[in-house]
């Protein structure tokens, strides 16, 4: 899952204040599951955003609606329909929604209403973590599926480095040593001799972003209409 | 989605939607309560007094601690009706016309059916009033004025009642035919009692029990002895008894084939009858009656050794060697009653071998063409819903008969039904104890025939109606909106939500408590009718009514042990007389979204008035319902800094009741 976090009240007014008519657009997906912006976080700020802009002076409708993956168009664009189109919309999805909504929405202005952090995994719930950063060369297979780019603070390949302390990062020492974890994964599966005995090249990060916005195309699922 | 049904509903044979009026009087709503009985039952004050609640033997709290008092509910529901109950509809004549014979519970309530359905209806009844075998019941347990209200309500809708009518008698079945009735449906009860043919039958005080109720109920003078001797286990044998000591009998006493525990009788009016010194003989069956001077002095009683056979079959065997003999000076034969088929006499309704009307019990047909049966004549003896439900099958097929020429028997009504309690969620539920009701002593009742249940108070039937587990009404989850988030499921303090690919309800273990639906990050959850929009709805309806008290709001979880009047009492006290009032089923269902939406609408203080911990019986939800709704407020003082929230316990600003004996403090 995508992880977001809703962006600070005054940081959306901001954005939104020189519009009359504004749509908070809630997205049913990741960002639902996260707790940041599905329908009912977005009815939140959708109530407490309003008082602010009175506070402010600032004069400005605010609408709520939430679809299923703002990612998709075609979830989106009923709730575009008719006449009564806003000014601004504010996106409550992750990055990727956002951005398909500035390429399709023409002259409506689209801001984002969530910081969108990382690809992650539920810890349990309210806690989020992130596991991989979507490098487009996956090494898992040599790592014991924990990954050394996402979860070591320098993202080495053949670690841990000398600033591993008791399991914990020197980066951050509340943060687990990615590579301890590889180690003892390793070790408890009874595989420590083939960590010894690998060593991991280094990366082509032409794969990552690296070599500008990635696109996967593939022809046999494409949809010819008669 | 359809929900399952909770099993206290399946139970009943009118399928009355038990845990919606169970839910209205715990939210103080008690005429709505009152509108969801009677709209499958014409009974409703009747089944609060007498109905033998097969919904209480099958309420799940009964596997926890004691099962929800739902015949005392009903009661509670039918007599706090303060508003007057509007106007029966009595629509037009369109139909053509119907005659019922009999204006019992299955006469009258397929009366009221037809009549609701377009149909002219009359009733012909052989006694002076209707309510048929009603009538008979004590008025210690059914009184007069209870059983008027229901026969009054359902008259008054247009319904043609001919009293002191007898069918056979007063009026055969081919002049109802002649009269143009396009059918007949016949619910004339059984109204004679079964006799014995026992040496000795004959001798004076030697009764049967239908004439003797017959005649207590006209008020004839009845002379009973001071020792009396009832025959049978039935209800009937104890409300027989039962009258004879309030007659003034000074020693009754039952004798019965069964077994302690084979009594046909109910347990409450067993327990009823030994609190009133009456003397019980299971196992003992008449052998002959005992006379002298041609009275009766007594009966001679053998042991019996066995009722039922191997296959179930009444099928009494005896030790004759065993005998005993009873000083009576008066003894009632109760041991059940038959149909009397006088009536049939020169119509083509044919009886059986055995001297009962041929009839389809499916379809309620006879041999002669549109003549119907329905209730006890039909089917043998049965309680008063079960006669209520048959009445209304019969007005179903009637209809469907006289609209199409068709016979079909109505749809059933079945659905799944809630199961068990898994034993892990039944661990962790809150134990609370049921409402005892006022009763009058057993010594002190026998004096008259003054009602000796009593009824609950307000206090006490708000609190036992949140007792409810409300099975079945747990959540019922928007497939298309669910982000698949797992919040409900790892939520769920009962693990009421399973994962079967997308999160899926399991009743089992549920009680509908809300939290998942608050928590549910889409609103993709719907407890019971309750989406969340109810709430929004209220606020704007306060504002619209009360815009200058919208600086403070008042929201009551309705378990919070409070009634309408009690709010409204609180309502005029300081600091809440300048706040609006809200109500949310409870306070597990309230979702951080609808405060916002009151502190959107200007609202910034809230007060939250909830269940004392004891009383609750969702204590880890309320738990859970703090934290998120504290967190949600500190969420608004980024914009509205002076937001505050207070949870208030209800024990906290209602006074104890002191009314109700022995209710938990």
């Amino acid at each position: 899952m995508i992880v977001v976090r809703r962006k600070p009240l005054e940081s959306i007014l901001a954005f939104i204040s020189p519009y009359r008519k504004v749509l908070l657009l809630g997205c049913g997906s990741c960002a639902a599951v996260c707790f940041a912006g599905g329908e009912k976080e977005t009815e939140e700020v959708a109530c407490l955003l309003p008082l602010m802009a009175a506070d402010k002076g600032i004069d400005v409708e605010v609408r709520a609606a939430t679809c299923q993956r703002v990612c998709d168009w075609e979830f989106v664009e009923p709730l575009l329909a008719g006449d009564d189109k806003p000014e601004a919309v504010v996106s409550f999805s992750c990055g990727a929604g956002t951005n398909l909504l500035a390429d399709r929405l023409g002259a409506i202005r689209v801001f984002p209403g969530v910081d969108t952090l990382f690809i992650g995994a539920t810890l349990e719930h309210g806690t989020w973590q992130e596991m991989c950063i979507g490098c487009g060369d996956c090494v898992l297979d040599r790592t014991f599926g924990i990954c050394p780019i996402a979860r070591c603070s320098k993202s080495i390949l053949n670690g841990p480095c000398g600033g591993s302390k008791d399991g914990k990062c020197e980066i951050n020492p509340e943060t687990d040593c990615g590579w301890i974890k590889i180690v003892e994964r390793a070790k408890a599966l009874g595989r420590l001799e083939d960590l010894a005995a690998t060593y991991i090249a280094p990366k082509n990060w032409a794969s990552s972003h690296h070599g500008g916005p990635r696109r996967v195309k593939r022809e046999d699922l494409k949809i010819a209409k008669p | 989605m359809e929900r399952p049904f909770p099993p206290c509903q399946a139970a009943c044979p009118v399928r009355t939607d038990t845990r919606e009026y169970v839910n209205l009087i715990a939210w103080g709503r008690f005429e709505e309560a009152l509108q969801v009985i009677r709209k499958v039952n014409p009974f409703p004050s009747v089944c609060g007094r007498i109905c033998q609640h097969p919904c209480e033997a099958k309420c799940r709290r009964g596997t926890l601690d004691a099962a929800i008092a739902l015949k005392e509910l009903k009661r509670f529901a039918t007599e706090i009706e303060t508003a007057p109950q509007p106007v029966p509809e009595r629509p037009p004549v369109t139909r053509g016309t119907v005659a019922v014979v009999g204006a019992g519970p299955a006469g009258l309530t397929a009366a009221q059916d037809l009549r609701g359905m377009g149909y002219g209806v009359t009733v012909i009844e052989r006694l002076g009033r209707p309510g048929g075998m009603l009538n008979l019941i004590p008025k210690y347990r059914l009184p007069d004025r209870v059983l008027s209200k229901d026969l009054e309500a359902i008259i008054a809708r247009g319904i043609d009642l001919r009293c002191n009518c007898e069918i056979g008698r007063d009026v055969q079945l081919s002049d109802l035919q002649a009269e143009g009735y396009q059918a007949v449906i016949v619910c004339a009860g059984l109204s004679r009692s079964r006799g014995l043919a026992l040496p000795g039958f004959g001798a004076e005080r030697f009764v049967a029990a239908v004439p003797l109720m017959m005649d207590v109920w006209a008020g004839n003078p009845v002379s009973v002895g001071r020792k009396a001797l009832v025959i049978g286990g039935g209800n009937v044998a104890a409300d027989v008894a039962r009258t004879l000591r309030r007659l003034g009998a000074e020693q009754v006493t039952m004798a019965c084939v069964e077994s302690r525990a084979e009594l046909p009788a109910s347990e409450e009016e067993i327990a009823a009858a030994l609190e009133e010194g009456i003397h019980l003989m299971p196992s003992w069956a008449p052998k002959r009656v005992l006379k002298r001077d041609g009275r009766v002095a007594g009966l001679e009683l053998m042991c019996v050794t066995r009722v039922f056979d191997d296959k179930g079959r009444f099928s009494p065997q005896y030790d004759p060697a065993h005998v005993k003999a009873v000083a009576a000076d008066m003894v009632v034969l109760t041991i059940g009653q038959a149909g009397d088929t006088s009536w049939t006499v020169g119509s083509a309704v044919k009886l059986d071998r055995r001297g009962r009307i041929l009839a389809d019990r499916e379809l309620h047909t006879t041999s002669e063409p549109r003549v119907f049966l329905a209730g006890e004549v039909l089917n043998g003896p049965g309680s008063a819903i079960q006669a209520i439900a048959d009445g209304r099958r019969a007005a179903a097929i009637v209809d469907e008969f006289l609209r199409t020429g068709l016979l079909k028997t109505p749809p059933p009504e079945d659905r799944a039904v809630v199961g068990e309690f898994p034993k892990a969620a039944c661990d962790k539920l809150h134990r609370l104890d049921r409402m005892p009701m006022r009763q009058v002593p057993g010594p002190e009742r026998v004096g008259g025939f003054q009602e000796h249940d009593l009824g609950y108070d307000q206090a006490a039937a708000l609190r036992e109606a949140a007792r409810c587990l409300n099975c079945g009404a747990g959540p019922a989850i928007d497939e298309v909106k669910c982000a698949s988030c797992l919040a409900c499921f790892r939520l769920c303090p009962l693990d009421g939500v399973k994962i079967q690919k997308k999160m899926v309800a399991a009743p089992e273990a549920c009680q509908a408590c809300g939290l998942c639906a608050a928590e549910c990050p889409q609103g993709a959850i719907t407890i019971g009718h309750w989406t969340g929009e109810q709430f929004r709805e209220q606020i704007d309806r306060n504002l619209d009514a009360e815009p200058a008290r919208a600086r403070a709001a008042v929201v009551l979880c309705a378990h919070a042990e409070m009634s309408r009047s009690e709010l409204d009492a609180l309502a005029l006290r300081a600091p809440h007389a300048a706040a609006v009032h809200l109500r949310v089923p409870c306070v597990t269902h309230l979702a951080a979204r609808d405060l916002l939406r009151l502190i959107a609408n200007g609202i910034e203080e809230i007060r939250v008035v909830l269940c004392s911990p004891a009383a609750c019986k969702h204590p880890s939800g309320q738990q859970r319902a703090r934290q998120v709704l504290t967190a949600a407020v500190q969420r608004a003082r980024a914009v509205r800094p002076a937001a505050t929230i207070e949870f208030i316990e209800a024990g906290q600003v209602l006074p104890a009741n002191p009314s109700v004996q022995g209710a938990p403090q």
